[in-house]
């Protein structure tokens, strides 16, 4: 294995310096000839060395740029040349050489340039000042170098309103990303993904996976910004997509001038989180708990006359064949691991006046905690600008990359590894003497990590092609073709040793699954500035079209265990396919106004059809009013010289939502209702023929500054958001015959808050000295339910009420434990005024909201001379979430030692109530209990307080004073999720490892430590 | 280079896109995994496809491939869960069964589905313009759907409600009937016990009516035939205590002559093979389309899960001469030692496609034994009897018992005949016995009146459904 990696490397290696190839006569030439000359830039006013200021010599392509210190060299044809000096937030500088060889340059900060920061929009770019609508960037310096294999997993923490959760650390799974709260119930919750102009699609190309992302394909060292768009203004261009905010993903692209090359490698280790509350009992412990539950039962206690532990001991061992307190495994260590972490980049841009590129290579693998999962990623992208003249840029884009994961079942199966970890007892070994499997346990979980196969292949193109011609002043058209195309090659296998495949002889399955989303977008731009008047219009066509295709096939009765081909089986159990379209046809209209600058008033409209909806209602409008005053360009402002830049803006408008099931809609006869292999059919879906959008109506006002020459910035917004028309699949009687649920528009909810976001540099450094800088960000949110078809709707584990949250936990309340007798209580009903030993005496009612109260990061960045430390928190407060396999785990006794998966957990053993007095939130343990633990006892006992706050991020970063060969050399060690501080002392695993609100049974979150080195040249 | 190529397909969608008038084709996408449920059955072959999804439904997991054949036996003297287990049904074995529970919503769910896929065969089967002879056809699918539909009426009624003589008039709370083919959202209420099983007796009345005569060819392939109306009618007649009617159909069934109890030497080995001459109906599974690892033979058969034992109570009713004691085998499971293993579903250790025998004339002849018996006939109520005995058992003597005695030696007859075929639950309450609950280490004996003893209407009906009333005892 690790010399195919390593040839792997090699290939890409190859690839990438051959990319390069192509293009470093482009850009060397200017080295070749004449004088050489040398110098250093430094900021004028701190004094502190410039690294990366573009040097050019005027009138020709020769381009070179300054190191870390600040020092260039450059060729110049002749000595009489004029150097040109370019960098961002600085004025341009010109300098005749005038004969001299050496020149030392001064850059004055441009404080109009800084105003003038130009940020990613829907279909374009604007400057900031420019901007009505709540946008937020995140430079690629947050996403580069993460032991994360998405870039989503990067933005948690560093944009306010927005809230990262993947409920499990299997690298590479779906990110789920929430802007500004939940948007939506039944529908997506999910912001729009724009990959350079070209929308994503919400549907994963696999299917054995519990989870995949093919976002996860995009190298985060590869991207230059991520945007994230949140408010009407900035989103209901996308209409029907942007009810959830949108986030634009800019790769990086070269610019003119020297060649520049880097390369930085990682490597890492990952283990759990919160493992100390999670470690499995022995069978010392077990028998502990066991024992003590035996004598608490007076009827065997009296009749088998136990009074001893070894009497107890022996009760026991006559109960099971398998109970045996000489034999003490301890699953962590067969089912969990440390698992490993490295990443290898290696990228080159540059170019000339006419074609700029950027070609990159990477290579990222990691070791889940979780035995047999792990993840692999191969990316290589091309990117390239080409002017063709001075009316038409053309601009290519490809990113071709691999992703190959293991990965394992979730939810409560025998074959997920952490339910074996967490229910098998300790008195089993996975082992015989002789060395075989210990085919006794029914899921080995030795045999599903070394015999299984789960196994997911991603193989991604990600491309587009663009032009943009200018017309004639004041129009232009930009047309661009967008291709998403990704195929999942999947693999399942199930080994005749493992019992569910055993009496087959061992069954594999195989999916091929094709998504392919062509986009294709043309606009027509108008830009005119009329006296003090602005005028900047943009029309707009778009269609895209999504398929996904999947053909699957299963064969069992294997030849020998060592083939997995299905060619190798001799039953065929299942060859199937499917196809599922979805189409969105849309025109709009972008129109901006602004009076010198000062004032900005901008309109947009969007009509966009969907295939998702009956044809009645096939169309929807959609559209955004925002204004903005630039406040610091009006004359009162002049006495305020502190304030660099203070904007206010609000907007307000609509945008939609489709649902996440293609056919919605429809009701439909089901495929492969068979019988007796004839072919039949039957009810699949019930018919909703009113469907229509879910409408989302965003509200912001808000406001930024920059203050004290700029030190500090900041964002000030309050919103809201009010969902109506809410998708939502309505539970309807099993006696309509058909699924459990149907698609209908119900009532309305709506989110708002608060964000925060200041940036300050509190310490800058004079030459040589300590820097630095902090941001924060805090974000409210808050939920209420406006309006409902019916007085409430229970949905698994949550209620949904008028003037209540969404998502808010419906059970029965558990009231603790009885300190007398230690028999656990429940509360009668939702006054908590009685309480019952009985819990089907017990009503179920509201427990509170699985959403939080408010979340955000804060982090700081100290500097001095070539080291620097970062470190980011994450805080997130007044959630619950809920344990829904707490009441497999702690059985309280109630499965004695009869079962195999009948472990109890540690805090049973560290809480539960052992005599008269005791407090404890733990009940006690009694052998063969019928009164608690007993398997779907759901109640508040296994709801936790899932605030937390969490060292995220931590880097020490150390900048080497190499001189020759590379221009910068940097070496690191990076922590992630090294400090968690969790409110509820009880709350048995990691708060990130829930998802919407409940433990899901996946991969530990983990945390890692990686060391690292970045090279550029 | 190779993206030039794929160039003309956005050409395509740009022009297309360009086209207005293109628009709606553009979005009007069909799903292509799916047929309309107005316009699909329009001939006899898409009726046919139609009834398949019917019997499709019967072997669900949640219904006749496990829990509707399980459940009889596991909540009674028949069988248990083994202390070494992985927790299936283990709630039932404990009668510790809540409104959350998945078996009762799969069971309850599953049955709903064949009635509603039932009732849109048969109105738009009824809606069919065909020649002649192939109105002969139609009308046996027809009548087969409405077989199908009483069937999954007369399980949901025995399943979630009382039996029918809990109240003199049969006025309790039975289940929804559903006749009508679903177009708007319904929320029902129940209906009584006496309404389910008057839907019962008109639909396999219209069934018998309209199926063809000989049904030799759809018994084999696992399909409703006039004589499996019959036997079904009779059973429905016997849970009603209508003896005669009850006799009536069982004696059409018999004295038809077209099955007959396999000879001794055959029995142990019929229940590796489907559709043997006593076998009246079947559902059917196939090496393809089966419940697999979710099958009753799973439950069964040691090797697997294996979580079912039956009890040495009903092993030791066969004497050892009995052929049927042959499909218990006496071994061990863990500390569960002898553990008694049912042979009965013996595909579950190979290819997990046993069918499951539904109606047997076997219990023909007893449903008449006990009808005859009520109706004082005792002497053809033991020649039926006896019928059933001496196939088991050629040593078996004749029984002489009379009156409630007799009655009494039949429903043990049943218990050892129809063992783990997902009756013994029903035979003790509808006759007013107290269940004795065999557990592995334990036993409670539970009146025949408990509440328990009746499934819970499933928390997501309630939830979903205004109109419809939770079971007593049950939240």
């Amino acid at each position: 294995m690790p010399r195919f990696k390593l040839k792997l490397l090699f290939r890409l290696t190859l690839a990438v310096l051959t990319y390069s190839c192509l293009f470093l006569p482009l850009t060397l030439q200017a080295q070749t000839t004449g004088t050489v000359i040398t110098g250093k830039v430094i900021s004028a006013k701190e004094g502190t060395p410039l690294p990366g200021v573009v040097v050019r010599v005027e009138g020709s392509t020769a381009a070179s740029g300054t190191d870390v210190n600040g020092n260039y060299n450059i060729s110049v044809p002749d000595a009489n040349a004029t150097l040109v000096f370019t960098y961002i937030g600085y004025e341009t500088l010109q300098v005749p050489a005038a004969g001299r060889t050496s020149i030392n340059i001064q850059l004055k900060e441009d404080v109009n340039q800084l105003k003038e920061v130009v940020i990613q929009v829907p279909y374009g770019t604007q400057t900031k000042a420019s901007f009505t609508g709540s946008a937020e960037a995140v430079g690629g310096e947050e996403l580069e170098s993460r032991p994360r294999a998405s870039f989503q997993e990067s933005l948690q923490g560093n944009v306010a309103g927005l809230q990262v959760s993947q409920g499990s650390g299997q690298p590479g799974a779906a990110v789920n990303i929430n802007i500004r709260g939940l948007g939506s119930y039944s529908a997506s919750n999910q912001p729009l993904f724009v990959v350079d102009g070209v929308p994503m699609t919400d549907v994963a190309a696999t299917g054995y996976a519990w989870s995949s992302n093919t976002l996860a394909g995009i190298n985060p060292n590869d991207i230059e910004t991520v945007t994230v768009l949140k408010d009407a203004s900035a989103t209901s261009i996308y209409g029907s997509r942007g009810a959830n905010g949108v986030i634009l993903i800019t790769t990086k692209r070269g610019s003119a001038g020297n060649t520049k090359i880097d390369f930085n490698v990682q490597q890492g280790v990952n283990t759990m989180t919160m493992f100390d509350k999670q470690k499995p009992l022995s069978t010392t412990e077990m028998t502990d708990l066991l024992v003590e539950g035996v004598f608490n039962r007076p009827d065997i206690v009296s009749s088998r006359n136990i009074t001893s532990r070894e009497d107890a001991i022996a009760f026991l061992r006559t109960q099971s064949s398998t109970y045996n307190p000489e034999v003490s495994t301890d699953w962590a260590d067969y089912i969990l691991r440390d698992g490993s972490f490295s990443q290898y980049n290696l990228s080159a841009s540059g170019g000339t006046d006419k074609t700029t590129f950027f070609v990159s290579g990477g290579y990222y693998n990691q070791e889940a905690v979780v035995k047999g999962v792990d993840y692999e990623r191969l990316n290589s992208r091309l990117n390239l600008t080409h002017r063709a003249n001075d009316r038409l840029n053309i601009n290519a884009s490809l990113g071709a990359n691999y992703q190959d994961m293991n990965t394992m079942y979730a939810q409560w199966w025998g074959q997920n590894p952490i339910r074996n970890l967490r229910l098998t007892v300790p008195w089993v070994s996975p082992y015989n003497a002789d060395g075989t499997y210990n085919t006794g346990i029914l899921y080995n979980n030795e045999i599903l990590v070394n015999e299984n196969k789960k196994n997911s292949k991603i193989y991604q193109l990600l491309g587009n092609l663009g032009a943009e011609f200018k017309i004639i002043e004041p129009l232009s058209v930009e047309s661009k073709v967008g291709i998403d195309f990704n195929f999942g090659d999947e693999e399942l296998y199930w080994d005749p040793l493992w019992s569910d495949a055993a009496a087959i002889n061992g069954i594999a399955g195989n999916y091929a699954t094709m998504v392919t989303n062509w986009n294709i977008t043309n606009l027509l731009k108008f830009r005119k500035q009329f006296g003090d008047f602005g005028v900047e219009a943009t029309l707009g066509q778009e269609a895209q079209k999504a398929v996904r295709k999947r053909v699957a096939a299963e064969a069992s009765n294997f030849v020998d265990p060592s083939i997995e081909v299905l060619d190798g089986a001799s039953v065929r159990n299942y060859v199937g396919s499917d196809l599922y379209e979805t189409s969105l046809l849309s025109f709009f209209l972008n129109t901006s106004f602004n009076y010198k600058g000062k004032y900005y008033l901008n309109l947009t409209g969007r009509r966009d059809g969907s295939s998702r909806f009956g044809p009645n209602v096939q169309y929807g409008n959609f559209g955004s009013v925002g204004v903005a005053w630039n406040v610091e360009q009006e004359e009162f402002m002049r006495s305020f010289e502190f304030i660099n830049a203070l904007k206010l803006r609000s907007s307000f408008g609509t945008s939609g939502n489709q649902p996440g099931n293609w056919y919605a809609w429809m009701g439909f006869y089901g495929l492969g209702h068979n019988y007796f292999d004839q072919p039949g059919y039957g009810l699949g879906a019930l018919e909703n023929r009113n469907l229509s959008w879910e409408k989302n109506k965003p509200f912001d006002v808000g406001a930024e500054f920059s203050l004290f020459n700029y030190r500090i910035s900041g964002s000030f917004d309050y919103y809201t958001r009010t969902t109506s028309d809410l998708l939502f699949g309505v539970p309807v009687s099993f006696t309509n015959g058909g699924p459990a649920n149907v698609t209908k528009n119900i009532g309305s909810f709506r989110n708002s808050g608060i964000e925060l976001t200041l940036k300050s540099q509190n310490l800058k450094p004079s030459e040589g000295g300590l820097s630095w800088e902090t941001s924060f960000n805090f974000s409210t949110q808050k939920n209420e339910i406006l309006k409902m078809s019916q007085e409430r709707i229970l949905s698994g584990f949550f209620v949904f009420e008028e003037g209540g949250e969404m998502y808010e936990y419906w059970m029965k309340g558990w009231a603790g434990v009885n300190p007398e007798n230690g028999e656990g209580l429940w509360w009668t009903d939702e006054t908590m005024t009685a309480t019952t030993t009985d819990y089907n005496a017990a009503l179920p009612f509201n427990q509170g909201s699985s959403l939080p109260d408010f979340f955000g990061g804060l982090t700081n960045t100290f500097g001095f001379k070539g080291l620097s430390l970062s470190f980011q928190f994450y805080y997130s407060f007044g959630n619950k979430i809920y344990d829904n396999y707490g009441h497999f785990t702690a059985s309280d006794g109630a499965i004695g030692v009869s079962n195999i998966y009948g472990a109890m957990d540690r805090i049973t053993y560290e809480n539960r109530w052992q005599k008269p007095g005791d407090v404890t939130n733990t009940p006690k343990v009694v052998y063969g209990n019928s009164q608690t633990g007993v398997v779907n006892q759901h109640s508040s006992r296994f709801l936790y307080d899932g605030s937390y706050i969490r060292l995220r991020d931590i880097t020490l970063a150390y900048e080497l004073p190499l001189k020759r060969f590379v221009n910068r050399a940097q070496v690191y060690v990076r922590g992630n999720n090294l400090w968690t501080y969790v409110k509820d002392d009880l709350l048995p695993y990691d708060p990130e490892g829930y998802l919407g609100g409940l433990n899901n049974g996946q991969v530990p979150v983990s945390k890692q430590v990686t060391v690292g080195l970045n090279l550029s040249f | 280079m190779r993206m030039l190529k794929n160039i003309s397909k956005p050409i395509v969608l740009v022009a297309f896109a360009l086209n207005l008038g293109a628009c709606s084709d553009f979005l009007d996408l069909e799903n292509a995994n799916s047929l309309d449920v107005g316009t699909t059955v329009k001939d006899l072959p898409s009726l046919t496809n139609a009834a398949n999804g019917v019997y499709s439904g019967f072997q669900s997991a949640g219904y006749y491939n496990r829990t509707f054949i399980l459940l009889p036996d596991l909540m009674t003297d028949n069988a248990f869960v083994s202390r070494q287990n992985v927790g299936f049904y283990t709630n039932y074995d404990a009668l510790e069964v809540n409104n959350q529970d998945g078996y009762a919503q799969g069971a309850w769910a599953s049955m709903y589905g064949v009635i509603a896929n039932a009732n849109l065969a048969i109105a738009s089967g009824e809606r069919l313009n065909l020649n002649p002879a192939q109105q002969g056809t139609a009308n046996q699918i027809i009548g087969e759907m409405y077989a199908a539909r009483a069937l999954a009426h007369f399980d949901l009624v025995r399943f979630f409600a009382k039996p029918y003589n809990a109240t003199a008039d049969a006025s309790h709370l039975g289940v929804p009937v559903i006749t009508e083919p679903q177009t708007e959202i319904i929320s029902p209420s129940r209906n009584t016990v006496q309404q389910v099983y008057t839907q019962i007796i008109k639909d396999l009345e219209k069934a018998i009516q309209l199926m063809a005569p000989n049904g030799e060819k759809y018994r084999k392939n696992g399909r409703f035939t006039p004589d499996a109306a019959k036997a079904l009618l009779s059973k429905a007649y016997l849970y009603m205590e209508d003896w005669a009617e009850a006799e009536r159909y069982a004696t059409e069934v018999i004295s038809g002559g077209t099955y007959s109890l396999l000879p001794t030497n055959q029995y142990q080995n019929s229940w590796r093979f489907d559709f043997s001459t006593e076998s009246i109906f079947e559902i059917e599974n196939t090496n393809v389309d089966k419940a697999g690892v979710n099958g009753i033979g799973m439950m069964y058969e040691q090797g697997q899960y294996g979580d079912i034992l039956t009890t040495a109570d009903l092993y030791n009713t066969y004497s050892l001469t009995d052929v049927r004691r042959t499909l218990i085998q006496v071994g061990r499971r863990g500390v569960d030692n002898p553990a008694y293993i049912v042979h009965k579903y013996p595909k579950g250790l190979s290819t997990q496609d046993d069918n499951i025998k539904v109606l047997r004339l076997a219990e023909v002849y007893l449903i008449r034994a006990e009808a005859r018996a009520e109706q004082g006939k005792s002497n053809l109520a033991q020649d039926d009897l006896y019928e059933v005995m001496r196939r088991a058992d050629p040593t078996a003597l004749k029984v002489l018992l009379t009156g409630e005695e007799l009655v009494d030696r039949i429903l043990l007859e049943r218990r050892k005949e129809l063992a783990f075929e997902g009756n013994r639950l029903f035979d003790l309450t509808r006759k007013k016995k107290d269940v004795t609950l065999i557990r592995a280490t334990s036993s409670e004996v539970i009146p025949y009146n408990d509440d328990r003893l009746v499934l819970p209407i499933p928390i997501a009906e309630i939830n979903a459904n205004p109109n419809i009333e939770q079971n007593p005892g049950y939240l």
